[in-house]
């Protein structure tokens, strides 16, 4: 395999894009759950720091991609073959997700907006950005490869979407309510109960999520045991070559996920501020984000002949 | 060998001196910093004798030992200095509200650093390789450059404090980090991974995954090979190595000698902090002992007025000395005092005290200030430091010249109704306080009670004259009058018997015509010497009681003796000595009258009794005495007896038959420290 940097870009594409997925499904879910307990311009302001971050992720993630393409100015002709290519089909989702995304943030940043409009917008948003995700594991979905060509590689993209959106999602309101404790401190007090009551469920989220992968895991081994040639060839790159990045990638969200659940769940005892939570936040999404990272590199480093 | 050896001895020594200042426990900014500046600087120093020894060629069994170990110092070393780097960053100023969000945004390119620095973990080249290149990487490059940021932050913080001495080497201290970041973080040695291989790509031909052969030019064309070890050495003449020492040596030397000109710099900031505290106690001191001396020279003055009042001393006269010490106690340059006339139109000047002199007025003059007449219609005191309108005051002070820049009026209010203004002025632009405005209220009240004092004092007199009128109306009823009723019949007797020429009847009745006569001459001259005998006397009371008694002795024969055994004043109120004179008076005139004595001694003196002192009065004769039972209601004595106790006194007798007679007096004096204070006041 080559370690040609320029391969990189292909993860940061998709891991950003999944995290920015994840996040706005999670934040959209709380902002919907909530509302009807409290006041949505209370939610709003809660939720408007990572919708921005979420926005300059996507941005990122796009200029990412680009450097993996041989001619980036000539990358919109991909939607071209949107009948027939799963790429094609994925650029124009996250294109379309893109646009809606930033319609959203900007009508989130403009008063008065149609708050019913600005809701469905949200969720027209999520579901180009979940048919994104769809169609991004979709490409893999080869019969000539037989690594990835399970309903296995659908789950662990959809799973690593939710997995670090939750944990990013968490790390997220814990910083914009340390900027408002810094900042301003007027608005502590109706943040506070809100963002207690979403961490529980976010980690919640994220501990699911996390066995859904380590099940999804034994799955694409037990499949790559028991498959032909090149599946026997990319199991035996993943236990001798790879085995330490491979252990790497499982132990690392396992011990993030620990962390900030421990933490989370110390918050039940008096005294403990959210603010203290924010350092094991930060740890935990960089665990979490090194092992899926990890993972797929591995995916792509598992398949003979190609990828990174 | 030597490089590593200077290399580790800097580190070391700049572990230690961060561990000697935690010992000393000083009050630097940075001192929570400190523990992971001497972990850092312990551990790199651990690390590059590691090195030392590995560059010796120890023995193999101790060689492994000191690559495993040098596996765990570096990465740990570079923790130690990005967690300090961190710390100087945030822990010292605060920092933007931005940054805030720095550690969110980087978590991702961290992520995606990591993994990658994982993935080269699993190339064919030794552990050590990868693990040197991602400390140097992830963990010196951060921590150094934040390290020499934070150090700068510091800086830019000492030189605004004026602190010149501190920021320069805060300012080493930063470039020294940052040499550190490009020498030690971003000079990695060659690997066959990005992106090392970037810079060193014409040393690695061979993919380290795949086992290929690759194409140096296909690596990379952009970046040049400059940050490899040997394109350093080949440059600069000097191994990296070299460079690094340098850069520790600089971090060294600049953060040891910063730590200790700091600690200087912070005890003689407390120094002169700790002078600057005692000479604002000293002055919080002086300014207490000047207040409370103000305080009792106040109550001082007003005691002594109290005092001046209560002796009934001209009102005229104490509304002068308020008004002068009213101008000395207030720092003024002039006082004034106006009241209004009968029809309450006109502000006539009673009195006024400058520099130079303080006088009544002799004569009515008219001082209608229209300032003064504007406070006399409002109810409010009144106080200005700039004058009226921005002017100076022209006419407010008497005789009219300097005009006054500050002013300060109050209203003298008699049950509600103005009589007048006392206000006092400076000529210099020293201001008026509130608290002096208090004080001018207090000095009014005493110029109200003064003059009220003084009615009351005028009506008390006019009262006092009815009464003697009518006391002496009652005398010359019970004695002249019924003395020439009866010589108007003695003499119709005397002209009957005369008609009937019985000349031996005339003669006996011609004896007591003779003696009557003889005793009302005697009442009437010592009436007249009672009447005579006043407290105003130059001489004070005892003089007048030394003379009343010469006169007593001459006009009735007795032998009339006074001693006085008290010192000094008598300190009695006025009062008291007006019921003094009047208790003797009547005992001498029962001398007189009842008691045949041929000697009267009359004796003053002091006795204390505890805290309180009295003055006793003595009369003593050598009559025929009496028996004390048939006193009662006799003689005047229960008179007498009212007279002492009016005034707190006792009175008693001491008589038999044959014996003679002792009246005695005790009244009580004034206050001793009052009376001080008085005495005090009057000759200031």
């Amino acid at each position: 395999m080559n370690m040609n940097l320029r391969e990189w870009a292909l993860p940061v594409y998709t891991i950003l894009m999944q995290l920015s997925v994840g996040v706005l499904f999670l934040l959209w879910l709380m902002r919907t759950r909530n509302r009807r307990e409290v006041e949505i311009q209370i939610l709003d302001r809660i939720i408007n720091t990572p919708l921005s971050i979420i926005g300059f992720t996507v941005f990122v993630s796009i200029i990412g991609s680009h450097f993996h393409l041989s001619r980036p100015l000539h990358s919109f002709l991909a939607v071209l073959n949107f009948r027939h290519s799963w790429l094609s089909r994925e650029i124009a989702f996250t294109v379309l997700f893109i646009i809606t995304l930033y319609i959203l943030l900007y009508l989130q940043g403009s008063r008065p907006a149609n708050e019913r409009l600005r809701s469905l917008l949200g969720w027209v948003s999520i579901s180009f950005g979940m048919a994104t995700i769809y169609c991004m594991s979709n490409i893999y979905l080869l019969p000539a490869q037989a690594a990835w060509d399970t309903a296995a590689t659908v789950i662990a993209f959809f799973a690593t979407t939710f997995f670090l959106g939750a944990v990013a999602t968490t790390a997220m309101l814990l910083m914009d309510l340390k900027y408002c404790e810094v900042w301003k401190p007027e608005q502590v007090a109706e943040r506070q109960p809100v963002v207690r009551r979403a961490l529980f469920r976010l980690v919640t989220i994220a501990i699911i999520t996390l066995v859904v992968i380590y099940i999804n895991s034994y799955i694409q081994i037990a499949h790559l045991r028991g498959g032909d040639l090149s599946a026997q060839m990319s199991m035996q790159l993943l236990t001798q070559l790879y085995q330490p990045l491979f252990i790497l990638r499982l132990l690392s969200p396992l011990v993030g996920i620990t962390l900030l659940g421990v933490s989370t769940l110390q918050l039940r005892s008096p005294g403990k501020q959210l603010g203290e939570l924010l350092a094991p936040a930060y740890i935990s999404c960089i665990l979490v984000a090194v092992g899926e990272i990890l993972g797929r590199f591995l995916f792509y480093a598992t398949h003979v002949r190609t990828g990174i | 060998m030597l490089i590593y050896f200077f290399n580790g001895l800097s580190f070391g020594g700049l572990g230690l001196a961060a561990y000697l200042q935690i010992r000393q426990g000083g009050k630097l900014p940075l001192s929570k910093q400190l523990p992971w500046l001497a972990a850092f600087g312990f551990a790199c120093g651990a690390t590059s004798w590691i090195d030392m020894f590995l560059a010796s060629g120890s023995e193999e069994n101790y060689l492994q030992l000191l690559k495993n170990l040098r596996l765990i110092t570096q990465p740990l070393s570079g923790l130690l200095l990005l967690r300090f780097g961190w710390g100087i960053l945030k822990g010292l100023t605060p920092l933007p509200p931005w940054t805030i969000f720095i550690p969110g945004v980087l978590i991702m390119p961290i992520s995606f650093a990591v993994a990658y620095a994982a993935t080269t973990f699993v190339t064919p080249s030794p552990i050590d390789i990868p693990i040197d290149i991602w400390s140097r990487y992830l963990l010196y490059l951060p921590g150094s450059i934040m390290a020499g940021i934070g150090f700068y932050r510091q800086r830019n913080v000492q030189r605004r404090l004026g602190h010149y001495d501190v920021s320069n080497l805060l300012l080493g201290s930063a470039i020294g980090f940052l040499f550190e970041a490009f020498v030690v973080g971003l000079i990695v040695p060659a690997a066959p991974h990005a992106p090392a291989s970037y810079y060193n790509y014409d040393r690695v031909v061979i993919n380290p995954f795949s086992g290929e052969l690759e194409t140096p030019t296909d690596v990379n064309s952009i970046l040049p090979p400059w940050l490899d070890y040997e394109y350093v050495l080949s440059v600069t003449g000097l191994p990296i190595q070299f460079w690094r020492m340098l850069s520790s040596f600089a971090v060294t030397f600049f953060v040891v000698r910063g730590l200790g000109v700091f600690e200087a710099t912070r005890r003689r900031e407390l120094r002169a902090l700790q002078e600057e505290r005692d000479r604002a106690q000293r002055k919080a001191f002086e300014a207490q002992i000047a207040a409370r001396q103000e305080a009792e020279s106040w109550t001082d003055f007003l005691v002594a007025i109290n005092q001046r009042l209560t002796k009934l001393e001209e009102v005229d006269q104490i509304l002068l000395d308020i008004c002068e010490n009213a101008r000395q106690l207030l720092r003024s340059d002039f006082a004034g005092l106006a009241v209004l006339d009968r029809d309450s139109s006109d502000l006539y000047l009673k009195c006024f005290s400058n520099w130079t002199q303080s006088e009544l007025v002799p004569s009515p003059l008219k001082f209608n200030n229209p300032l003064l007449q504007k406070i006399l219609q409002s109810r409010q005191s009144y106080w200005t430091n700039e004058g009226v309108d921005g002017e100076p005051l022209k006419d407010i002070c008497y005789p009219p010249g300097t005009p006054a820049q500050a002013v300060a009026v109050v209203r003298l209010d008699f049950d509600t109704h103005p009589v007048g203004v006392l206000w006092i002025a400076r000529f210099d632009h020293r201001p008026y306080t509130e608290t002096d405005l208090v004080w001018l209220e207090c000095v009014a009240d005493q110029v109200v009670i003064a003059i009220q004092h003084g009615l009351m004092t005028s009506q008390l007199q006019s009262l006092s004259i009815t009464e003697e009128r009518t006391r002496i109306a009652r005398e010359m009823h019970d004695g002249l009058a019924q003395v020439l009723g009866y010589l108007n019949l003695q003499v119709q007797t005397l002209e009957a018997l005369l008609n009937q020429d019985k000349h031996d009847e005339l003669r006996s009745e011609l004896a007591q015509m003779r003696k009557a006569v003889r005793l009302a001459h005697a009442d009437i001259r010592e009436n007249i010497l009672s009447l005579r005998t006043t407290l105003a006397h130059e001489g004070g009371l005892t003089a007048a009681v030394g003379e009343y008694l010469d006169e007593f002795g001459i006009q009735n024969g007795i032998d009339a003796r006074f001693e006085n055994r008290v010192t000094g004043e008598l300190d009695l109120s006025s009062i008291a000595e007006v019921q003094l004179v009047c208790i003797m008076q009547e005992a001498l005139a029962n001398v007189r009258k009842h008691a045949c004595a041929t000697r009267v001694d009359v004796l003053l003196e002091r006795e204390n009794e505890g805290e309180q002192s009295c003055i006793v009065l003595q009369v003593r004769d050598d009559g025929v005495g009496f028996v004390q039972r048939d006193s009662k209601r006799r003689f005047g004595l229960q008179t007498m007896r009212e007279r002492a106790e009016s005034v707190q006194g006792s009175l008693w007798i001491e008589s038999a038959p044959g014996a003679g007679t002792t009246v005695i007096c005790k009244l009580p004096c004034l206050k001793a420290e009052n009376s001080k204070r008085y005495s005090r006041v009057i000759t200031a």
